[in-house]
Formats: structure tokens, sequence, C-alpha cells
């Protein structure tokens, strides 16, 4: 049941109280927010936000400012997401524009996100605005996802930027692949790139396969050896086969086709059919 | 959306079958990524780990007539790998990791304890009551550590890590303490220097035994987790602040009325 919608006057009055410190008076002051969902209000929150000193805590406004975009009345207006894109920029910490990011990616305000990616100092805010772009729904400028990931001063950036766009299926050459796969720093990033890379090539048989695995595992950059071992490892424990490794968007269909491709797809995409529900079952967890 | 699983299907098993014969060479490279894990992350870590447990057939769920022989080779890796390889293997179903370190623990306190033996015999025949009494003392501790190793610790790799980071454990401190304590007041003169003297070193070792052994490296923490959040690993030493000086008393009394000392 939605909350009763507050008098507007009311909403205003009360949102710069409590901008200008007045404690909360319980907990249920998300709900009054919730509840009035007024451009007014959301614009002195978002004021708040953007002092350097301001007396409330920041913690507690971006409470409020998200119960207030999330109102009813809020919650898919252009104009909420206008104003949010344009004050989200000048918030002086960096932590608090990082949060924003992501309701920035939520709201489809990929232009803003671009905007961060571009030109904010904090690599923890290009860090979450590559995330929020690759999370996206929206159609965004891959080739500035490219530029940060081969150009960014930073490499945990330059990594994740290089996982969007695996996420988001734009690497297709085998050299941006690999440079993707020798950029990451997390284990699971390197597991799922690895896989991605090695599938882009072809094993001429089971045993080249076999032997191309071992000798990454030996010879191979630190990523490819993490990466090998890991697909070693699941090829070698015939239980841990059932604890899936990576996925892959559209793989399904084409298993259920019986579609095969690269050298590696021999082995990958002949799932029996038990085992290839069971593993379903286990991404929606 | 599909999870990749390159053990399914037919070719799965030629693969695997191929990898089967180079099982020593996956093992290699495998052992060879944990020892230089230090700069990667857990999950990095815990891969080589799982390969090196893999190649030699251990698994998830698998049984791991292997654990021994994994075991040999992780506990030479230094101490933060060794025991982080030991939680690992802890870990796995098929393991049996403590009952494995019982074993090794039990060889260990029978050798120590046959040394001694022979040392009590000897300071008995030929060494002064002084000698035979700190022989009577490491005697006790031994005895005293190994009932608190086998009926007091529980199946954990943090309770039974590789044997030379024993030290580093709890029961391990416990038994160094008052050995160490014992000895040192068992070379005072009366009964009451003894005892005074066994209180105090023993209190003043319990904190300094752990810290010592730190900085030589024989630490239990691991090279990528941290047991900080654990309130036990907190509660531990404060717990043992106070039994522990008065076992090291009890231990120098007892070593000293069997030697003939005066009490």
């Amino acid at each position: 049941m939605r909350p009763p919608l507050e008098p507007q006057s009311s909403c205003a009055n009360v949102t710069r109280d409590f901008v200008r410190s007045a404690p909360p008076r319980n907990d249920r002051y998300l709900d009054f927010f919730r509840a009035c969902g007024n451009m007014e209000s959301l614009e002195l929150l978002m004021s708040g936000l953007t002092k350097t000193n301001g007396p409330r805590d920041p913690l507690e406004l971006f409470a409020a400012i998200d119960a207030t975009l999330n109102s009813p009345t809020l919650k898919n207006n252009t104009e909420a997401t206008a104003l949010l894109a344009r004050t989200v920029p000048t918030i002086p910490d960096s932590r608090y524009r990082a949060i924003f990011v992501h309701t920035l990616g939520r709201r489809g305000a990929n232009a803003t996100l671009i905007a961060l990616l571009q030109h904010d100092p904090s690599a923890g805010v290009r860090a979450a605005a590559t995330e929020a772009l690759a999370q996206s729904s929206a159609p965004s400028d891959y080739a500035i996802l490219f530029e940060v990931a081969r150009n960014d001063k930073d490499a945990g950036v330059r990594a994740k930027a290089w996982l969007a766009l695996e996420y988001l299926n734009r690497l297709h050459d085998r050299t941006d692949r690999l440079i993707a796969l020798n950029a990451q720093s997390d284990g699971l990033a390197i597991v799922r790139l690895f896989h991605s890379w090695l599938s882009s090539g072809r094993a001429s048989s089971p045993s080249a396969h076999a032997t191309q695995l071992v000798e990454l595992a030996r010879d191979g950059s630190v990523n490819q050896s993490i990466g090998a071992l890991a697909a070693i490892t699941a090829i070698l424990d015939a239980d841990s086969a059932r604890m899936p490794l990576v996925r892959h968007r559209g793989d399904a269909k084409r298993a259920r086709a019986g579609v095969s491709g690269g050298g590696h797809k021999r082995v990958a995409l002949r799932v029996p059919r038990r085992r290839s529900r069971c593993v379903s079952s286990a991404s929606r967890t | 959306m599909r999870f990749v699983s390159p053990a399914g299907g037919p070719a799965a098993s030629q693969v695997r079958r191929a990898l089967e014969t180079q099982r020593d060479r996956i093992a290699g490279a495998a052992l060879n990524r944990f020892a230089h894990s230090a700069a990667l992350d857990e999950a990095a870590a815990r891969i080589a780990l799982s390969a090196f447990a893999a190649a030699y057939g251990c698994g998830e769920r698998a049984q791991c007539a292997a654990a021994p022989r994994i075991l040999r080779t992780t506990d030479h890796l230094p101490a933060r790998l060794a025991i982080e390889a030991s939680t690992m293997i802890a870990a796995m179903p098929g393991a049996r990791y403590a009952a494995l370190r019982r074993r090794q623990y039990m060889r260990a306190f029978t050798i120590a304890a046959a040394v001694l033996a022979v040392l009590l015999i000897i300071s008995w025949l030929s060494a002064g009551p002084a000698a035979n009494a700190v022989v009577i003392a490491a005697l006790c501790t031994l005895a005293a550590g190994a009932l608190l190793q086998f009926y007091s610790t529980g199946p954990y790799a943090q309770s039974w890590p590789p044997l030379r980071l024993w030290p580093a454990s709890f029961v391990g401190d416990a038994t160094l303490t008052m050995l160490v304590a014992s000895i040192i007041a068992l070379q005072a003169g009366s009964g009451r220097q003894r005892a005074v003297i066994a209180i105090v070193a023993a209190e003043a070792l319990w904190w300094l035994i752990p810290a010592v052994l730190a900085a030589a490296g024989i630490t239990l923490q691991m090279q990528h987790y941290s047991a900080a959040y654990d309130f036990v690993l907190w509660l531990a030493p404060i717990a043992g602040a106070l039994p522990i000086p008065f076992a090291a008393w009890a231990i120098e009394g007892l070593a000293a009325s069997r030697a003939g000392l005066p009490v």
C-alpha cells in the first residue's frame, strides 16, 4: 500500500529543516520522503549534499534522496534524473559521487556516466561509472569505454572498463581479449576473461587443448596461468563441474540449438541436459 | 545465459584423460603459482591451490587419498601460505585433515617423549639433580601440551597447523611458555624464589613468545585472509594469562620435588 501523499508545502518545509540538521524524529523519515516525492524537496536535499561542510550526515541525505527518487511521482521522472545528472558532478566528496553513479545508471543517465568516466578526478567514481555503464540497458558509446580501457591512468579503472566491454559483448578481437585478461587483478574476472580469450582461438583436438592449458598454466602470464589452472581444475575435478565458473550471454540459445563455434566450444557446449538445468538454477542464485 | 562448464560432454572426458597424463606438470605449475601468490587476490590463490589439489585427484566432494602428499608439500611453503593451504585443505570434505594431523602430531610427541626419556635416564645416571629436574620439567610440559592438544582442540587448521607452526598456536605457545618458565625457575635457589620466578617469567613469556615467533616468521596469520574478526583469537591470550603462570609454577614444583631439589 502506498503511503499517503504529504501536502507539498509541508514537504518543502520539513525537507529544509532536515537539511539544516534537525534530527529525524525516528526511522520513518524515509517513509516521509517517499511520500513527499516533489522536485523542490529533491533540490533541497541535493543542495545539502553539495555543501562541503553541511550539518546533515551525507549518508542520511543520500537515504532521503534515494527515498524521494523512489517515490511514485519521481520514479520515472526525467526532470528528477536531469537534476541528479546536473548535481552529482558537483558533489565534493568522491565517495558520494560514486554512490550516485549507480543511481544515475539505474535511471539511464548514460551521458552523465560517460562524462564522469572521462572527466572525474576520482578513480573510484570512474570505476563506478564503468560498472554502471556495463549494467546499463541503454545503448552507450562503446568507443569511450575502449578509450578508457586503453588509456585511463588508473589500472583498476582500465581493468573494470575491459571487463565491462566483455560483459557487453564488445570484445571481438583476440588481442583485445588478451589485453583485457592481463589487465585484471580480480580472480573471478580473470577466469571470465580467460575463457573468453581461450574460446576465441581454436584447438585442433582435445589433447591439443589439454596441452595448451598446461602450457599456459606453466609458462603463460600470471593471469593466463590462473585462468588455465581454473579451467584445468574444472575439468579434472568432476564434482566441481557442477560449480560453474563463468557465464556467457546467449550461449544457452546456441547450446539448445546444438551450434558449436570455436575450438573450445566443442568441449564446452555439449553439456548434458540435466547438468545444464542444474547449472542454470545455480545462475539464479 | 549459460554457465560454461568445460568439464561437460564427451570431448571433456578426452581432455580430462589428456590432462591426467600431465598431472605432475599441472601440480608443479599450480604449486609454483600458489607459492608466488602473495601479490594476487584470494580468489586467484584459491584457484592455484585447488588446481594443485585437483592434480592429485582431490576436489570439492571427492575423496582425497593424496591429502598427506599435498600437505607434505604445502607445509614447506612460507608460514602464511602454509597455514592458508592447510585451512583450505581442511575444508575439503574428503581430506580428513584433522585425522592426518593427529597422526603427525602423535608421531612428533612420541619421538619427543622418547628423546626426553633417554635424557632422563642419562641425567639420573650421570648428571646432578638440577639437570634431572630440567628433564623432568620438560617431560611434564610435554605431557601437559599433549593433553591440551589432543583433548581440547577442534578439528580446525588453526588448532592443527603444520608442525613447524605449532608453537604459534594456543597450545604450542602455552607449552613453550611453561617449558621455558619452569627451566628458568629451576635455576634459582630456594623453593619460594623458584615459585615467584616461574610465575613472573611465565607471565612475561606468555606475551613475549608470540611476538618473537611472529618476528621469526612463525605465525598462523594467513596470506590472503584475516581472522582478526574472530573474537576467540582475542580472548585466548587473555584466558591463558592467568592459568599458564600457575601451571609453570606447578610443573617447576613437581620437577624440583621429583629431582630432590629443596622445595
